[in-house]
């Protein structure tokens, strides 16, 4: 069954569910509620993208883009000023960023914020690094224990058969390392660690036994399973070129891996150019009825309707429909009693690193373009593993390689003797880089602009987000505690940076928590299922529902929790309680 | 699972028929083609053959274009394979220069190109180009070497030419697939091979 069978764009059905997005929890969310016998409405803003038929670039040689992959001064001044500070931003991937042009933004005086988006069907799951790691049951009571922000109101055990049934259909590669501070996953094989960095592991291990080296976790088909190969994907080929999408669906996407069995159920729709405008509610009956959608191309306006409404449009995404969902019950954004939507905006803090020259090890070289990296789980975990001078912890991505001719020019040479040194493996680095915890602070804020709109007349999102002292002490602490880790096992060549000043909130796009779960209705948006605590009918599972940002990389944790809620979903709609 | 073709090293123009027959083995029922019709077309890339060998450059003039030719093959000189002259990496720096440099950055090496030309004719009463490779080896040697009265300034110029010459070689299709071994489609990834007398750095970047 082909894509074009299920699209759609006008329609006066009322579908049981209308899930907007069709990211990563998008995607989930309209594969369980399909699964499940729901009609499910999927709505995409931006362009449909087929799964191997949309990837332009894939398997093209550097020479076949006009600046070897690099972008034209041009085009990123006038088209991707801010997309193109991603490290995946180039030439052979711009198509699966958005178009800046297009997405005007606008941050407070003095604060900066570097809004990443793939605006097409898939979304940013085309685009993503693909780390996958459970949140570990220390996460889920950071907030609770230090006081920094609400509360959760689910618990690590709360999750555990979400994670396990979500890894076992995306392919998670990693080790058992059977670490409480980082959950185990159900794994395929791990990929391996190259000479340098297993010798790094056991020296680390004996110098710092608290903060244990392992491979990192990656949503990449190690060896795909009979169940993989069923979903038309095979394993990876280590090309480490998946930003320019991936026709062996060796990592998880929406097109590789959830919008497959979703069509099949026959109960999906989907509507892509379509930018929703809001969501429609219901007062007499306290329920969201549908979406009003302008049309990306012909900016004419539209509705659909449904039983259920998931909003999985990314965390800033999600915050920007609701805060332009008024009525008169809800004059500042649906569901927003509590008047938190678009508040306690959070990024990951990538801002320090370190590397070293690793002596001897040249007989050793490795093969193949592993897209994953080895890893240091936050091992300042809970309170009494804390700095003293600031709450929270980092954890350390690293990985070991050769020199190759990159850099080369810095060596003196002329000739063919150059011409060979060129081609011969040089020396061992070894780098570190910081992933911190940033805190939920009410300061930190994404809002709707009072008077600008963009092109489809949707009100721009202003942001005012800045790192505050614990973040800077964090990073300034990360910086010397790498230094110090790399000079006791003995590198030489040791230097480290920190970019905090340099590089604002939003380029880790771990973008978090402007629609938080919790308890209380009076200080947060949803409840422990993802279900606004307003409305019933009405549920938030991305990033935005996050009470804390914990160390992590997001996405793993917002499929789990997209599970979960549509699982709750689907159950109070059965008991006919929705 | 490894594919026998996956894991040998493999030039470009066999590449689509690789990753093609890789695909209808493990997705026969559903992948009807791998690669649009788009990527088949290097249209927008760029061609050395398109230029006019007599022509200005985007940056450069015809007479700094053919020093800097000179230049770029001396630093990477043909051997038992292409040499940076042989890919057009003068055409290609000019090219780049234009679209992904600033015209401050342009300006430098013109700078530099032209001071190796007026340091060729004092030294060897011939222009860089007409003097011989042994000559023009040495004065590239002297430059990096700040000797015979070149500055760290003009190193540093250099160092940028000898950037993007590296850049260009490594990055056209003869520096990636023939003078460094290319792997479009590893089949996998080994954390251990052992380095032996031939052994290359792999030229198969997907990204730069």
């Amino acid at each position: 069954m082909s894509l074009d069978e299920f699209l759609i764009e006008e329609s006066s059905e009322v579908f049981d569910v209308i899930v907007v997005g069709s990211g990563i929890t998008g995607g989930w969310a309209a594969k369980e509620f399909t699964e499940r016998g729901f009609k499910t409405l999927m709505i995409e803003r931006g362009r449909k993208v087929e799964h191997r038929k949309d990837y332009p670039t894939e398997g093209k040689g550097p020479w076949e883009f006009d600046q070897r992959t690099k972008a034209a001064n041009l085009l990123v001044e006038q088209e991707y000023p801010v997309q193109s500070k991603c490290y995946a931003f180039n030439d052979a991937t711009k198509h699966f960023f958005n178009n800046d042009r297009d997405y005007p933004y606008s941050t407070e005086k003095g604060t900066g914020f570097d809004w990443i988006r793939g605006n097409q069907l898939g979304g940013k799951s085309l685009l993503w690094a693909r780390q996958s790691y459970r949140m570990s049951a220390f996460d889920f009571e950071a907030n609770k224990a230090d006081g920094h922000g609400i509360d959760w109101p689910i618990r690590y055990q709360d999750l555990v058969k979400y994670y396990d049934y979500v890894e076992k259909h995306v392919g998670i590669s990693g080790a058992h390392d059977r670490l409480d501070q980082l959950p185990d996953s159900q794994f395929l094989p791990p990929f391996e660690m190259n000479g340098p960095e297993r010798w790094i592991q056991s020296s680390l291990g004996e110098k710092y036994p608290e903060r244990p080296m392992i491979m990192g976790r990656c949503a990449h088909l190690s060896k795909a399973t009979e169940y993989h190969l069923k979903q038309g994907r095979v394993s990876c080929q280590a090309r480490d070129e998946c930003q320019k999408g991936c026709s062996f669906g060796a990592y998880f996407s929406t097109q590789s891996s959830t919008l497959p069995p979703a069509i099949a159920t026959g109960n999906l729709s989907v509507a892509v150019d379509s930018v929703v405008h809001s969501v429609i509610y219901d007062e007499k009956t306290n329920r969201a009825t549908g979406v009003r959608v302008i049309d990306a191309n012909s900016l004419k306006t539209r509705e659909y309707f449904a039983k259920v409404v998931f909003l999985c449009a990314s965390t800033v995404g999600t915050t920007q429909i609701m805060l332009n969902s008024k009525s008169p019950r809800f004059p500042n954004g649906i569901a927003n009693s509590s008047g938190v939507i678009g508040h306690y905006l959070m990024d990951h803090n990538y801002n320090a690193w370190a590397s070293g020259k690793i002596d001897g090890f040249e007989e050793e070289y490795y093969s193949g373009r592993r897209p994953t990296s080895v890893y240091i789980p936050n091992f300042q975990y809970e309170p009494k593993r804390y700095k003293k001078h600031y709450v929270r912890g980092y954890a350390l991505g690293a990985s070991a390689q050769r020199k190759d001719w990159r850099g080369g020019h810095i060596d003196d040479g002329i000739g063919a003797d150059y011409k060979k040194q060129l081609t011969k493996p040089g020396d061992w680095t070894f780098k570190l880089w910081a992933q911190g915890e940033m805190l939920p602070r009410y300061e930190n804020s994404a809002s709707l602009h009072p008077s600008k709109v963009d092109k489809w007349g949707m009100p721009q999102m202003h942001f005012n987000i800045s790192w505050s002292e614990n973040e800077r002490l964090m990073m300034e602490d990360c910086a010397q505690e790498c230094e110090q880790m790399l000079n006791k096992i003995g590198l030489s060549d040791v230097s480290v940076g920190v970019t905090t000043d340099s590089r604002s909130p939003g380029i880790a796009i771990h973008e978090v928590g402007t629609v938080r779960m919790g308890r209380d209705p009076k200080e947060s948006v949803l409840n422990g299922y993802n279900q606004t605590h307003d409305i019933p009918n009405l549920f938030v599972t991305d990033g935005s529902s996050y009470c804390s940002s914990a160390t992590v990389n997001p996405s793993l944790t917002f499929m789990a929790l997209t599970v979960r809620a549509v699982d709750y979903c689907a159950n109070e709609m059965k008991q006919r309680r929705i | 699972m490894s594919h026998p073709l996956a894991t040998s090293s493999t030039h470009s123009k066999q590449r689509r028929q690789v990753l093609k027959s890789l695909v209808t083995t493990f997705c026969a029922t559903s992948a009807t083609t791998l690669l649009s019709p788009m990527s088949l077309s290097s249209a927008l890339a760029f061609e050395s053959t398109v230029r006019d060998k007599g022509a200005d450059g985007l940056v450069l003039s015809n007479s700094q274009l053919n020093t800097l030719g000179t230049i770029c093959e001396a630093i990477i000189p043909r051997t038992d394979t292409p040499g940076a002259a042989d890919v057009d990496c003068h055409g290609f720096i000019d090219h780049h220069l234009y679209h992904c440099y600033s015209k401050k950055q342009a300006r430098t090496v013109r700078k530099i190109i032209n001071l190796i030309n007026r340091k060729s004719k004092r030294l060897y009463k011939t222009t860089f180009e007409q003097s011989s490779l042994s000559q023009q080896q040495s004065l590239l040697r002297n430059l990096e070497a700040t000797t015979h009265g070149f500055t760290s300034k003009h190193r540093e110029r250099f160092k940028f030419v000898k950037e993007l010459t590296l850049f260009g070689f490594f990055t056209s299709e003869s520096g990636a697939t023939e003078t460094l071994p290319y792997q479009a489609v590893p089949g996998g990834y080994k954390g251990f091979v052992p380095v032996n007398k031939g052994t290359r750095t792999w030229g198969s970047l997907g990204f730069y």
